[in-house]
């Protein structure tokens, strides 16, 4: 079963992308580059100064200081397996947080120690007093970072793929859906019970509004 | 604010990506791209899947290590009187990057692999076999908590070397290594105990390591005797400081103490496990990937061919640089990649500095 044939018995195919042609003389576009690089390797270049910033962000967030040595797997595992990139399907920055996510999975130890080092990092009293000028968003916020990254510890590795992929990824679900090769029906799944789980985790002390759910995809 | 928000506001951070470690990840990315530069990419399909989870072998270890307080470049002045060249640098010796442990007897037919970071509190060593299986160790001043794998399935304490350890094993369902070789059902265990006051170790292992048994056979031919990492940097600038070095990428980074952008990178890809890279890479062919400023200069490093140019990046002429590459004896090519601020001669003073033991 392939990544397409998955995506499209989800449902209704998704809308057709824009796809952008770059004029003359304008830097090409991501495509673009992936497709050149199968004949010229070296413009694959480009798309790591275009993105790795970006990437080890992601990455960063996921385990921490690994990021450095994931960032070079996430592009050479990129590079390697251009050829298999559909740009009718997915953008260039989605496959590359794909790639990013099969990568950290294989450190899933590492990432939830990370987050479990940071709960218990986060239920130390403060260094400094708290700061007037500190908004009550951002305290709550500051109160909020132990339970939140005991709740990420806490998720079933692929629920919280498609959690992180749509929170820090910022990634439709129609591509977590392409990047993990599961039906978007699934991702909808992970997705709910990922987020379930992290509401409950985080008890009554989480400032949510629920209306604003539907709003994130 | 909902959960979303709340895990992009409050949720870990992530630090900013150093000039380091994008030149280094850069520098890996090219020479991959070198590799490939002499023959279009197959076209075949490739489906990235559910079992494509690749995973970074355990010798491409990448928890960020350092026993690196001593690693600084604190020597002196170049012996062959390269510092003195009239507007170049001052090149000093670079105190030996090394692991502080070393297995005795060393274990056959795997290759030890090194990364880290100055300023780290962990230290981190890989040993693997060339399907990307083996061992890793970690070694941290604090105790390291035991992974919470969830597909652990035993639990429990044994000794190493009179020492009660905590241990773990389960099976992993389906992954991928390094060398692109996956495996279903593939054992793993882990060992944590301290080994001295002050020093613990963290073992883990996949496949024929991935049994406790084995794990703390390692961890008893463990000795007291700091070992170099393969590659090292003989020779940089007074005022410089080795950053990091990530010998799964064949890269050591060192940076200006000052300007920490300023960043010199020394390389050295060992041969890539087969299927990976398309073709080996030359010289020739690392040179050609950059836009040269001035004609290349045709040398020798270790006396060896080698080549030198002052060049500019091909997607941003901005950025301009020197770039010298040149091949051991059994194929590695390595590069020094400085910035332009540095003169040919101290560019090749370095070079000559630069060994690979692997």
């Amino acid at each position: 079963v392939t990544s397409t044939a998955v995506h499209r018995s989800a449902g209704p195919p998704p809308p057709e992308p824009p796809r952008l042609r770059a004029l003359p003389d304008t830097a090409p576009t991501d495509a673009e580059l992936v497709a050149r690089s199968l004949d010229v390797p070296a413009e694959f270049a480009a798309l790591f100064d275009r993105h790795a910033t970006s990437v080890h962000r992601y990455l960063g967030r996921r385990v921490g200081e690994l990021a450095d040595d994931l960032l070079s797997e996430t592009f050479l595992v990129a590079f390697r397996r251009r050829a298999s990139y559909r740009p009718d399907h997915l953008e260039v920055r989605p496959w590359l947080l794909g790639i990013a996510t099969n990568v950290v999975r294989g450190h899933e130890r590492s990432e939830r120690r990370r987050y479990r080092a940071l709960a218990r990092e986060a239920g130390r009293p403060p260094e400094h007093g708290d700061d007037p000028a500190d908004s009550g968003d951002r305290l709550a916020a500051q109160a909020l970072r132990g339970p939140l990254a005991a709740a990420l510890a806490g998720l079933k590795p692929r629920d919280r793929d498609a959690l992180l992929l749509l929170a820090w990824g910022q990634l439709g679900y129609g591509e977590i859906a392409t990047v993990l090769d599961v039906p978007v029906g699934t991702v909808r799944s992970r997705l709910n019970r990922a987020r379930r789980q992290t509401r409950a985790a985080l008890g009554g002390v989480s400032p949510f509004d629920p209306a604003s759910e539907e709003d994130d995809r | 604010m909902n959960d979303l928000s709340l895990l992009r506001d409050a949720g870990p951070e992530a630090a900013p990506l150093s000039a380091a470690a994008r030149s280094a990840a850069r520098a890996a990315l090219l020479a991959e791209i070198e590799g490939a530069s002499m023959r279009p990419a197959s076209r075949r399909a490739v489906r990235i899947g559910r079992t494509a989870a690749l995973r970074v072998g355990v010798a491409a270890v990448t928890a960020a290590a350092a026993w690196a307080a001593a690693v600084v470049v604190t020597g002196s002045e170049a012996p062959d009187g390269t510092g003195g060249e009239p507007g170049g640098l001052t090149l000093v010796a670079v105190d030996e990057i090394t692991f502080p442990l070393s297995l005795d007897p060393a274990p056959a037919g795997m290759t030890p692999s090194f990364t880290g970071s100055a300023g780290d509190p962990e230290a981190v060593a890989g040993y693997s076999t060339p399907d990307g299986l083996g061992f890793a160790i970690y070694v941290s001043p604090t105790e390291i908590p035991r992974g919470d794998d969830p597909n652990l399935t035993d639990s429990g304490t044994v000794a190493v070397a009179g020492v009660e350890a905590r241990y773990g094993a389960g099976t992993t369902p389906e992954i991928c290594t390094i060398a692109d070789v996956c495996f279903a059902d593939l054992p793993f265990a882990e060992l944590v105990w301290e080994r001295a006051p002050g020093q613990w170790i963290r073992l883990t292992g996949d496949g024929a390591h991935g049994d406790v048994a084995a794990l703390v056979a390692v961890g008893e031919s463990l000795v007291d005797r700091p070992q170099p990492i393969n590659l090292q940097v003989g020779l940089a600038p007074a005022g410089w400081s080795v950053v990091d070095w990530h010998e799964s990428s064949g890269a050591i980074g060192v940076a200006s103490d000052e300007d920490p952008s300023q960043v010199l990178s020394v390389q050295c890809m060992p041969d890539p496990p087969p299927g990976t890279r398309l073709v080996d890479s030359s010289v020739e062919d690392r040179i050609a990937s950059v836009t040269p400023i001035d004609p290349v200069v045709p040398t020798t490093v270790g006396g060896q061919p080698a080549q030198v140019v002052h060049a500019s990046d091909y997607m941003d002429t901005e950025t301009r640089f020197w770039l010298a590459a040149w091949e051991l004896p059994d194929g590695t090519l390595c590069t020094v990649h400085a910035p332009e601020e540095f003169t040919r001669a101290d560019v090749l003073a370095i070079a000559e500095g630069v060994t690979y033991s692997p």
